[in-house]
């Protein structure tokens, strides 16, 4: 359904929008000061691309959590995580059309990035990102990538896991059922689910947009990029936060290139080396732990780059709050798996701990509460060590950020034990 | 009536939103579309809200319960956007 509004947005933008380095902005500009409805649905179609890539990320992670990669689902699993960099690609494409100083920076960072690639690879990607390298090549090639080529291939990448998906079925659905399946129609009633929740998401797209109308930052300009420091936009913000770490400098980034890398070559062929049959949650205590320690650091990173944009990272404060936050949710995971052991070994059965925490869909708010503060104690650490080294950025003093991660840490801890306890009590009664 | 499993709830329900849809797509029909853009976009939304909450309405089987948090969610969503819509038609924020 975003992917509709997005279209439809794009197309109005396009009637008005001329893909040449000088007229670029101008043209965007247009449409925001004279144009009906313009500034709003410019607005729409780049909280639009936002929430296509969170919810991408979201899916991905659920999807991750539910265990639907596993056999006979695994091309499903590799045409949305091909889908899922098709949506980063809208997202880095479509961020340079306006022509403004934050995103031509932002995107010359990336192009820089394609000159480490080695060899000829090098030299054929950024051809064809860049074409002869010139301004106007560059947002002609932009332009042709944003409208025509990752449009085709997003709409063939979603054909393809329809098609999958049609003929594998849910994973969701238990045995007994499994008979009525098919019997639930296309229309009306998959439809009408589809436009209630398509529905709802606009309405909040539509409410955002109107209630923060977004305003075009300056025009692109040599002189204006100099004293601008670049930032990627937010999905970016983690791996830009991966590369200014100081041992990942000089000849250091093809090491750091090498990670992310790694990281997305591991993602896509989960299902291939994933191969246990086991699909709870509970049971599965290393993938879990992964899981969560996936979200807490990409959270961690995204928002300790907001926090230092522009700062190298020192050696020690880097691996301090990488690992930090692996040992918090490593340490977590230890404590609900050992109590979770102990319950199924005790003869009352399964531990309220253990229940809260493994299963999040069955109690919401709880893990919500447990989520939520762990990003709080991950962010805290992570601006903790930005003051201890000396880089205080000014927006997370030291004594608050200590004081909220000392609040957070003791609260995961209270809800932890009291929870157990509480167990026990009812146990005993 | 102290179900909402009664049809006569659900019709008033459905009634009630679609008035509010009529109404607000006849208001939004004169909506200036330069300077009201943000008017303009907080009532689609709310128009949008109470067609889903239609077809909730519509869709959910008549022997089952519609849930009463949703509704009281949506209605309450559908109060705050014409809240905002009125502020902001009124200059509010700046």
């Amino acid at each position: 359904m975003i992917f509709l509004v997005q279209g439809l947005a794009g197309m109005f933008m396009l009637l008005y929008y001329s893909p040449l380095p000088d007229q670029a902005y101008s043209s965007t500009a247009y449409v925001f000061k004279n144009v009906p409805l313009g500034q709003l649905i410019e607005t729409l179609h780049l909280y639009g691309a936002y929430a296509m890539i969170l919810l991408a990320f979201m899916h991905l992670m659920r999807n991750y959590f539910a265990n639907v990669h596993k056999k006979p689902r695994e091309l499903m699993w590799v045409a949305g995580m091909l889908l899922g960099f098709v949506v980063l690609g809208f997202g880095l494409t479509g961020y340079l059309l306006p022509w403004t100083v934050v995103s031509k920076s932002a995107t010359d960072v990336a192009i820089g990035m394609l000159g480490l690639l080695p060899g000829q690879l090098s030299g054929l990607v950024k051809f064809l990102m860049t074409g002869s390298g010139s301004d106007a090549a560059l947002l002609r090639r932009f332009v042709t990538i944003h409208t025509v080529v990752l449009p085709a291939a997003f709409l063939s990448l979603f054909g393809i896991k329809f098609y999958l998906f049609e003929t594998h079925e849910s994973a969701y659905i238990p045995a007994f059922v499994k008979d009525h399946f098919n019997e639930v129609e296309w229309f009306p009633k998959v439809f009408l689910y589809l436009a209630m929740i398509g529905g709802v998401l606009v309405s909040v797209l539509l409410a955002v947009s109107a209630l923060f109308p977004f305003s075009l930052p300056p025009q692109y300009t040599p002189e204006a990029a100099a004293s601008y420091v670049s930032q990627p936009e937010w999905y970016f913000l983690w791996m830009y936060q991966v590369l200014k770490f100081s041992f990942f400098e000089g000849p250091g980034i093809y090491l750091g290139l090498g990670v992310i890398t790694l990281f997305f070559v591991l993602l896509i062929l989960l299902p291939f080396y994933d191969r246990g049959k086991e699909r709870k949650l509970g049971s599965r205590p290393f993938f879990t732990t992964i899981g969560v320690l996936i979200i807490a650091e990409l959270i961690t990173l995204t928002i300790w780059g907001y926090l230092t944009p522009g700062q190298v990272i020192p050696d020690l404060q880097a691996v301090t709050v990488v690992g930090g936050v692996a040992v918090v949710v490593f340490g977590l995971s230890w404590l609900v798996f050992r109590r979770r052991r102990e319950a199924r070994a005790s003869p009352s059965g399964g531990g309220a701990l253990a229940k809260v925490l493994i299963t999040p869909f069955a109690h919401m708010r709880l893990t919500g509460v447990f989520v939520l503060l762990l990003i709080v104690a991950s962010v805290t650490l992570a601006s903790l060590t930005n003051c201890l080294f000396g880089q205080c950025s000014g927006q997370v003093p030291l004594v608050p950020s200590a004081i909220l991660f000392i609040i957070s840490v003791c609260s995961m801890t209270l809800i932890t034990r009291s929870l157990g306890a509480a167990y026990e009590r009812s146990a005993r009664v | 009536m102290t179900s909402t499993d009664s049809e006569g709830v659900r019709n008033l329900i459905s009634v009630l939103l679609l008035c509010f849809v009529v109404a607000a797509a006849v208001y939004l029909w004169f909506v200036n579309l330069f300077s009201g853009q943000r008017t303009f976009g907080i009532l689609l939304s709310a128009v949008l809200l109470a067609f889903s909450m239609l077809i909730y309405s519509y869709r959910t089987p008549r022997y089952k319960e519609m849930s009463k948090r949703l509704l009281m969610l949506g209605y309450l969503a559908l109060a705050i956007l014409l809240f905002l819509g009125i502020a902001v038609s009124l200059g509010y924020p700046a």
